[in-house]
C-alpha cells in the first residue's frame, strides 16, 4: 500500500481551510473594490445605501442661526421667518436644481443658465465667475468639498470646478473623459453627491455611482521620483518672443493626463498653457510660475521662469534713441540752414545754432508727445498715450477689486480698507498676489499689516480673508454679489 | 507759410511770442508749487520701495520706465531716497520764490522727474502730470526770474542803490514754458476724448462703460452718480464732447470761460465718483490759460464797478483757495500754506493799491503779451 508522506485527513482539512480562506479573500477584495472603486474613474454603488451615506441634503442650507436657503418647487427661497421670499438674481437662472455650501461660506447653485453663487452678506444669486474647462450647458447637480472644490454635472458631462480661480475640468461620457482615464457612467446625469467618506457620487437614470478623488500622488516632474522627498521645483531662463509667448519643455504626469497653468509673478489669475508655450507676455522681465494640474484638480508648482521678453522692434532701447538723435540732427541741420539769420548778438554762427537746437528742441517735443498720444505706450512717459478708460462695460459686466477682511478670535470679520493696509492703488494686485501664493512668511508679514494702525478698541486680528470683490451691471443699477474668496488665512494657535 | 524760414518764424511766434514776465513768474511759481505738492505727494510710495530696496525686501516690482531703461537707471536705498527728496525739495522750493531761478527750476525738473520716474517704475505711469513735466522741464529755457521772483527784487535793489535808470514798466519775456504746458494739456484732453471715441467707439456711450469705470473705483459719490445708466449715458457725452474739443481753448480764447471751469468741475467730479485723487496737479495748471498778473486787477475792478458779481468772485475764489489748501494739507505743512496764501493775499492787496487800473485797451498794447487780444480771454 501506498504511503503518503502525510496524513490525509489533516490535509485535506487544511487544504479546505486554504480554499474557504482563498474564497473569503476574494469575496472580501470584490466587496472592497465595489467600496472603493478603481482609479479608472466610477462605478456603481447601492442605490439603496445613498441615502445614509450623504451626509447633507442638497436641497437646504442654514447660513447662519437666522439664516437658511432652501430650493422650493425650482426656486431658491430664504425659509428663515425673517425672509420667506426667493432670492433676487442679477440675470435669470432657470430652474434651480441644487445648491452647496463652500467651505469659505459662499452657496453655490446649479442652475439651468449656469452656477450662481450668493452669500450670507449678498443675498443675491449672481452667475459665478468662470473662465474655462466648465462643462457647458445647465447645470444639474453641484457639491462642494472640503479642498474647495465644485464637483457638478450637466446632462451630459460631469466635471470639477476650481471656483477661487475660476477654472475646471470637463469629463463628457465617451469623450475626453475616456482620455482622461475616468470611466462614466452612461448619461444623462441627474444630481451629484457626496458621501460621508469623502467619494463622489453621481447619478444617472439607472443609479449612483462612486467616484473617489485624489488617489495616487499629485502631479510632478517626469524626472523626478513620486517617492523622493518633496517636489524640485525647476527655475530656468528663458527668451520670450516678440508676440508674446515664450516656447519651454517640461515633462510633467499626473493622474488623469496633467494640465498646465500659468501665474505670472504679481498677478493672482492661473491662465491655461497650451502647445508649452508661456503666453500673455507684456516686453520686459517676468517671473512666470508654471503649475500642474491632475484630474482631480489637485495643483502643484512644477517650474518657474525668468522670462526676457523684448521691446517691440519700435521701442528697442538702442533702436529708436538712435532714430530720435538722427532725426532730430536733420531737423537741427534744417533749422541752422533755413531759418534765417539773426540780426543781434554776436557771434552770429553761435547763436544760429543755439537758435536751431531750441527749434529742434521744441519740434522734437512736440513731434514726440504726438507720436506718443499714437502709439499709447504707457511705460514711456512723460511721452504718453491716451488709451485709458477706453475699454466697454455691458450689461451684466462684472467689476472686481480686491477685499481684504480682519478675522476676529470669535470667528467675525472686520473689512479693512486697501490705504489704511498699506496696499497702494496703483499696484495692488501686484502685492496681493503675493499673499494668495506667496510663502508662510508673506502670509505672516500681511496679517502684521493688517493689524496695523486698527481702530482703536479692535482686539488683534488672528488672520484675513482676500477676496475679489465682485460689482454686478444691471440695467437697474450696480449690484454687489458675492466676492470669490482666494484665500482665508489664520495664524497657528 | 511760403519758406521754411517762415515755417520757423511762425513755430517761434507761436510757441515764443513776448508774455509780460510778471504772468511767467506766477506761472514758474505755480509750476514749482505744483511739482513740490507731488514730490511730497508721492513720497511716501517712494520711500516705501526704497525701504524695501534697502532691506531686500521683495515689494512691488520694479518695471522701469523707457527713459530709465535706455538710461540703465537703478531702483535706489533709503538714503538714496533722502538725498533725492531734499534736493528736489529746496530745488523746487527755490523755484517757487525765484531765487536763482533758472538753475533752480533745472534741477527742480530733473529731481522731479527722477522722482516720479522712481514711482513710475515702481507702479504704473499716468497721465496726469505729464503736462507739468513738459512745463517743468521748459522752465530753465526762458528767462523765469524776471518777475514775481526774489532775483527780480534784487536786481531792482541793485538798481536803485546804484542809481540806474529804472527798468521799464512791463517787461516782457518768451512764453515758451507756458505755451508748452498749454499744449500738453490741449493735446492731452484731445487724446482722452479722441482714445475714447476711436477705441471704444459708439459703445462706449452705453452707460454701462462709465458705470463701469466709476464704480470700478468705488469713490464716495459712484453709488449715487453711477447708478443709473441713463445718466451715465448723459455724462459720457458730456466727457468726451469737453475733453475731445478742449484744443478750442488754443485757437478761440473765449472759450476758456467754459472749457477751464468744466474740466475742473470734470476733476473734481471723478475726485468724488472714481477715487482718482483730486487730479488737483492738473487743475491747477489750468491757470496757464489765463493772464495771471492780470488776475489781481480783474478782481478790484470787479469788487469796484460791480460788487454784487465782484463780492461772488471772491467767494469763490476764497472756496478755491479752501479746496486747495484742504487737498495740500494732507502733504504740505499748514504753515507753508500760509505763506503760500499770505503771498497771494498781499499780490492782489497791492493790485488793489496800484494806481493801474483795469487794463484797458492802451495798457494792453504797452504789454507784449496782451498785444494780440484775441489770444486771452
Amino acid at each position: 500500500m501506498l504511503r503518503l508522506p502525510f496524513h490525509a485527513p489533516r490535509c485535506a482539512l487544511i487544504a479546505a481551510g486554504f480554499l474557504a480562506g482563498a474564497m473569503l479573500a476574494v469575496a472580501v477584495v470584490g466587496q472592497e473594490s465595489a467600496q472603493q472603486p478603481a482609479d479608472s474613474g466610477f462605478v456603481a454603488v447601492d442605490s439603496s445605501a445613498i441615502a445614509a451615506a450623504v451626509p447633507v441634503a442638497a436641497e437646504r442650507i442654514e447660513l447662519t442661526a437666522e439664516l437658511s436657503l432652501a430650493i422650493i418647487d425650482g426656486d431658491l427661497r430664504r425659509t428663515d421667518p425673517g425672509g420667506n421670499a426667493a432670492l433676487p438674481r442679477t440675470s435669470p437662472t432657470g430652474r434651480v436644481h441644487a445648491i452647496t455650501r463652500h467651505p469659505d461660506g459662499a452657496v453655490f447653485a446649479a442652475c439651468d443658465q449656469g452656477l450662481f453663487v450668493c452669500d450670507a452678506d449678498h443675498l443675491v444669486l449672481d452667475l459665478a465667475d468662470l473662465r474655462d474647462g466648465v462643462p457647458p450647458g445647465p447645470l444639474r447637480g453641484v457639491v462642494a468639498d472640503p479642498r474647495g472644490r465644485l464637483w457638478v454635472c450637466t446632462p451630459d458631462a460631469f466635471g470639477v470646478i476650481e471656483p477661487r480661480f475660476g477654472y475646471g475640468r470637463t469629463f463628457a461620457a465617451g469623450g475626453s473623459g475616456a482620455a482622461d482615464g475616468l470611466s462614466l457612467p452612461p448619461p444623462p446625469y441627474r444630481a451629484v453627491r457626496r458621501d460621508a467618506i469623502g467619494r463622489i457620487l453621481l447619478q444617472n437614470e439607472r443609479g449612483w455611482f462612486a467616484y473617489r478623488p485624489d488617489r495616487g500622488p499629485p502631479p510632478r516632474l517626469a524626472s523626478f521620483a513620486a517617492d523622493a522627498g518633496s517636489p524640485r521645483v525647476e527655475r530656468r531662463q528663458l527668451v520670450g518672443l516678440a508676440d508674446g509667448t515664450a516656447p519651454f519643455e517640461l515633462a510633467v504626469v499626473a493622474r488623469g493626463g496633467v494640465t498646465l497653468r500659468q501665474r505670472l509673478r504679481h498677478h493672482h489669475l492661473l491662465r491655461p498653457i497650451s502647445e508649452q508655450r508661456l503666453r500673455h507676455l507684456r516686453p520686459g522681465r517676468h517671473q512666470v510660475e508654471v503649475h500642474a494640474l491632475d484630474r482631480d484638480l489637485r495643483r502643484r508648482k512644477v517650474a518657474e521662469f525668468d522670462v526676457s521678453v523684448p521691446l517691440p522692434r519700435a521701442f528697442d532701447t538702442r533702436l529708436l534713441p538712435a532714430i530720435a538723435i538722427l532725426v532730430a540732427l536733420l531737423v537741427f541741420g534744417l533749422a541752422f540752414w533755413t531759418g534765417g539769420r539773426p540780426t543781434t548778438g554776436p557771434p552770429q554762427r553761435l547763436r544760429r545754432a543755439l537758435v536751431a537746437a531750441g527749434r529742434t528742441a521744441l519740434l522734437m517735443i512736440l513731434g514726440l508727445q504726438l507720436l506718443a498720444a499714437t502709439l499709447g505706450y504707457g511705460r514711456s512717459w512723460p511721452f504718453v498715450g491716451f488709451t485709458m478708460y477706453t475699454e466697454n462695460w455691458h450689461e451684466g459686466s462684472v467689476l472686481h477689486r480686491p477685499r481684504v477682511f480682519g478675522l476676529r478670535a470669535d470667528g467675525t470679520r472686520m473689512a479693512r480698507e486697501l490705504w489704511e493696509i498699506g496696499v497702494v492703488q496703483d499696484g495692488y494686485w501686484q502685492m496681493l498676489a503675493e499673499i494668495v501664493f506667496g510663502p508662510e512668511a508673506k502670509r505672516q508679514r500681511f496679517l502684521r499689516q493688517i493689524n496695523r494702525g486698527r481702530p482703536s478698541g479692535e482686539p488683534e486680528f488672528i488672520g484675513y480673508v482676500l477676496a475679489d470683490g465682485r460689482i454686478r451691471l444691471t440695467p437697474a443699477g450696480p449690484v454687489d454679489a458675492a466676492p470669490t474668496v482666494l484665500v482665508r488665512w489664520e495664524k497657528a494657535r | 507759410m511760403s519758406s521754411p524760414a517762415a515755417f520757423w518764424r511762425w513755430l517761434d511766434r507761436l510757441f515764443c511770442d513776448p508774455v509780460p514776465a510778471a504772468r511767467l513768474g506766477a506761472v514758474r511759481a505755480l509750476l514749482c508749487a505744483v511739482a513740490l505738492y507731488d514730490v511730497l505727494l508721492y513720497a511716501p510710495v517712494v520711500f516705501m520701495d526704497a525701504a524695501n530696496v534697502s532691506s531686500g525686501i521683495a515689494g512691488r516690482p520694479w518695471t522701469p520706465i523707457y527713459l530709465f531703461q535706455v538710461l540703465g537707471v537703478p531702483p535706489i536705498g533709503s538714503e538714496a531716497a533722502e538725498l533725492a527728496w531734499t534736493i528736489a525739495v529746496i530745488a523746487l522750493t527755490g523755484g517757487i520764490l525765484g531765487i536763482a531761478s533758472r538753475l533752480s527750476c533745472a534741477i527742480g525738473a530733473l529731481a522731479f522727474f527722477y522722482w516720479t520716474g522712481l514711482a513710475y517704475s515702481f507702479g504704473k505711469p499716468h497721465h496726469d502730470k505729464v503736462a507739468l513735466a513738459f512745463g517743468m522741464a521748459a522752465l530753465p529755457f526762458a528767462r523765469v526770474g524776471l518777475g514775481c521772483s526774489v532775483d527780480a527784487l534784487v536786481v531792482r535793489w541793485l538798481w536803485r542803490r546804484r542809481d540806474l535808470p529804472a527798468s521799464p514798466a512791463v517787461v516782457t519775456t518768451s512764453a515758451l514754458p507756458i505755451r508748452i504746458t498749454q499744449f500738453t494739456i490741449a493735446l492731452g484732453y484731445a487724446g482722452a476724448g479722441f482714445g475714447k471715441l476711436i477705441l471704444g467707439g459708439l459703445d462706449w456711450f452705453n452707460g454701462y462703460t462709465l458705470q463701469g469705470i466709476m464704480l470700478g473705483h468705488d469713490g464716495d459719490w459712484s453709488r449715487a452718480v453711477g447708478s443709473s445708466v441713463a445718466l451715465c449715458q448723459f455724462q459720457s457725452i458730456g466727457t468726451v464732447f469737453v475733453q475731445a474739443t478742449f484744443p478750442l481753448v488754443i485757437f478761440w480764447p473765449r472759450a476758456r470761460w467754459f472749457y477751464l471751469p468744466a474740466v475742473t468741475a470734470f476733476h473734481l467730479m471723478t475726485w468724488k465718483t472714481m477715487d482718482t485723487g483730486p487730479y488737483m496737479r492738473l487743475w491747477l495748471l489750468l491757470w496757464v490759460f489765463t493772464p495771471l498778473e492780470r488776475v489781481p486787477l480783474l478782481f478790484w475792478h470787479m469788487l469796484r464797478r460791480r460788487p454784487l458779481i465782484g463780492g461772488l468772485l471772491a467767494v469763490a475764489a476764497a472756496a478755491y483757495l479752501a479746496l486747495v489748501a484742504y487737498v495740500a494739507n494732507n502733504v504740505v505743512p499748514w504753515w507753508a500754506l500760509l505763506a503760500l496764501f499770505a503771498v497771494v493775499a498781499l499780490a492782489i492787496a497791492r493790485s488793489g493799491n496800484s494806481p493801474d487800473q483795469p487794463p484797458g485797451p492802451e495798457r494792453r498794447n504797452v504789454e507784449g503779451g496782451l498785444a494780440d487780444p484775441a489770444r486771452e480771454p
